[in-house]
């Protein structure tokens, strides 16, 4: 039998540069390579010899669409290095910046890039056609994640207000007052987005897999907590090297991380399987409606797990102006003392956990950075799920082949830039 | 009736980056559908699953050329487009990666990659695009600026070359009516830095953080002064002048400075 190739050279739709190399011998399956074609920028190295304050600047250059997530994570990392504490109303603030990141990701994601293959199109753009009303309401919601994200950071793509120590101003109590009914009025456009994606074609596929996400037993966790898996581990940030390991493959611009020798998904569908009975009432309702059984082991399920997280932060982020409504938002200089220290931090950004690990000398400049993104973890189980996925498939023609496999690929949300950031090596 | 004029064919080409530039295009979610009347998108790999291979008649280019294989890309697109124009301090100055001109690079990647370096393909300098291709105009900023976006695609669209300002970020936080951060005692690079973002940063209170590039007839020597009395060291203002623009240390003006 003659063996062919299938490649989805530079995957469209998706953030960054990536490639799919498949070989195939028949309909048999004998070779699956995932290639990240972003150059290295190498910010692991140039980020050694800055100084503490400015980390947080250049890290959350690692990656535009969640700039919010580097910029707190590295911020957080700097300030357990430091043994620097902030105020209640400083971490209220800074969660927000961060459901306001998750609302304007999984939109764009769900809406922008993944739902136009369940419509036929190919792209929003053209889907603006046949959708007006729909592609309307994803761009109000859209855009209301992207102006929590100004009101506390600033701006909506490489925040500047969060400073290590605080922030360099404070939103306006009569502004959060304004988002805040904004946020309430807009569970009715979200509601009609979940009535669009409940009438959506389910596709049939399974793979059990290993899920990690971060866990804590009072909050759905998004922004600290411990590393937890669904077959039950549990163990403090500090230790991840024990938990995911790297590996370099020969084929890739980036690299890839494993569990136990073995693929595991990080993401919104890993959150929700691990974390599922502390979601608020409104996520509650968009679960039960998508009529996701959870744990879920589809991968595609993940885009539905997008906007069931959407209606949980909507519900946090009105929960947490609440919270800063009732603080005195005096705003206060941030007060850092620089110090040499280790510290490790780990966030949920909305395609995964976010690992940011950094060593400093007692002049606050930094001698050593680790930084392992989602995508780098997600990988091996993207290769993975091609193998379990393509038996379903096989029969097809190349070019739904090629849609089908396109279509699995994004549904991880993949983000190239951050997983080719280059992480360290260990 | 007079025949309606075809719109101008548009490229969008993310190179090595965050993005950050392209997702400022995506939210743009109040003039989208107007910029879509303007122009036509035939190409944008990250927001389109159908593109052209071109010619196009405008392609706007984010991020870095931090590959080889890069720049045969520029070249080709530059070949089949009439005007090219940067968007980003990647594509515009090099942008942060390009501090691994200052440094060894193959020591950087050993620090990243261990010894496995072999399959990579990692320039040792990371240089503008024009230093590769021509281009028609730059629009600079991590991440461009939106307005300054929506305003060069508006004047491109009837055949005009984007206007940038060419005075510092300090005209605009006077107009914004913002305290002088530099008055507090903060290293700002305000006076040095090419305004047109509205002193976004000043505005937040923040320092300018030099990311749109050197503006023009730029005083460096002021600046350091400045800094050095508000007691930064020659070090730490050394990183701050190198930190978007790394170019910058090729400058006559800042060779004369003594770090």
């Amino acid at each position: 039998m003659t063996s062919s190739n299938i490649e989805l050279k530079h995957i469209a739709r998706v953030e960054g540069h990536g490639s799919l190399y498949v070989t195939t011998k028949g309909k048999k399956l004998v070779d699956v390579k995932m290639s990240v074609d972003e150059g290295a920028r190498l910010f692991e190295a140039f980020l050694v010899g800055r100084e503490f304050r400015e980390v947080p600047e250049i890290a959350c250059r690692i990656c535009a669409i969640c700039s919010a997530s580097h910029r707190i994570v590295s911020t957080m990392a700097v300030e357990k290095a430091m043994g620097i504490k902030v105020s209640e109303q400083d971490i209220d603030l800074r969660r927000l910046l961060i459901w306001g990141e998750y609302i304007e990701s999984h939109i764009l994601h769900a809406l922008y890039l993944a739902l136009p293959d369940y419509v036929g199109h190919e792209s929003v753009i053209s889907a603006m056609a046949d959708f007006p009303d729909l592609v309307k309401i994803a761009l109000k919601l859209k855009k209301l994640g992207n102006d929590i994200q100004i009101l506390t950071g600033g701006r909506e793509v490489h925040q500047v207000s969060v400073q290590v120590g605080g922030f360099s101003i404070y939103p306006e109590k009569e502004e959060l007052e304004k988002m805040k009914y904004r946020l309430i009025k807009a569970r009715a456009d979200l509601q009609k987005c979940v009535d669009v994606w409940a009438t959506l074609d389910e596709i049939p596929f399974e793979r059990q897999t290993e899920f990690l996400a971060l866990r804590r037993d009072d909050e759905y966790a998004l922004v600290d907590g411990d590393i937890a898996t669904l077959s039950g581990i549990r163990a403090p940030v500090e230790e991840y090297k024990k938990y995911i390991q790297e590996k370099i493959p020969d084929y890739s611009q980036a690299k890839a991380c494993e569990h136990k020798g073995e693929a595991f998904f990080v993401g919104a569908l890993a959150r929700l399987n691990i974390n599922k009975d502390l979601l608020l009432p409104f996520a509650k309702k968009v679960l039960d409606q998508l009529g996701i059984k959870l744990p879920s082991y589809n991968t595609f399920h993940n885009n539905a797990a997008q906007l069931i997280e959407t209606a949980q932060v909507f519900e946090m982020a009105e929960n947490t102006i609440e919270r800063l409504l009732k603080a005195d938002l005096e705003w206060h200089e941030p007060e850092v003392i620089p110090k040499a220290g280790k510290g490790t931090h780990i966030t949920e950004a909305p395609r995964g956990s976010l690992v940011h690990s950094y060593e400093f000398d007692k002049k606050g400049l930094l001698t050593k950075a680790d930084i392992i993104a989602p995508t780098t973890m997600n990988y091996v189980n993207m290769e993975e799920d091609v193998r379990a996925f393509f038996p379903q498939i096989a029969g097809k023609n190349k070019d739904e082949i090629m849609f089908n496999l396109n279509r699995l690929i994004r549904a991880y949300d993949p983000c190239i830039s951050c997983s080719c950031h280059m992480t360290e090596v260990i | 009736m007079a025949k309606a004029k075809a719109k101008p064919k548009v490229g969008i080409f993310g190179f090595t980056g965050c993005a950050g530039c392209q997702l400022n295009i995506l939210n743009l979610e109040d003039h989208i559908v107007d910029l879509i009347g303007l122009i036509d998108i035939t190409t944008w790999v990250m927001a389109k699953a159908e593109n052209s291979p071109g010619p196009w008649d405008i392609a706007l280019v984010e991020g870095s050329i931090a590959k080889k294989s890069e720049i045969e890309r520029i070249k080709k697109i530059r070949e089949n487009s009439k005007i090219l124009i940067t968007i980003g301090s990647c594509a515009t100055h090099g942008g942060l990666p390009a501090m691994r001109n200052l440094r060894d690079t193959s020591a950087m990647k050993k620090t990243v990659y261990g010894d496995t370096t072999d399959h990579l393909d990692i320039m040792d300098k990371i240089m503008p695009v024009s230093h590769y291709v021509q281009v028609d105009a730059a629009l600079p900023g991590c991440p461009m600026d939106k307005n300054e976006f929506v305003r060069a695609v508006k004047a491109l669209a009837v055949g005009k070359t984007p206007q940038i300002p060419n005075f510092a970020v300090c005209y605009e936080c006077r107009i914004r009516e913002n305290a002088c951060l530099l008055k507090e005692g903060k290293f700002c690079m305000g006076p040095v830095t090419q305004a047109g973002c509205d002193a976004l940063c000043p505005s937040n209170g923040a320092v300018c953080e030099g990311c749109r590039g050197p503006v023009a007839q730029v005083n460096w020597g002021a600046e350091y002064k400045i800094l050095q009395e508000l007691g930064a060291t020659p070090e730490e203002i050394k990183r701050r002048f190198l930190k978007y623009c790394p170019s910058t240390a090729d400058m006559e003006e800042f060779q004369e400075l003594v770090f």
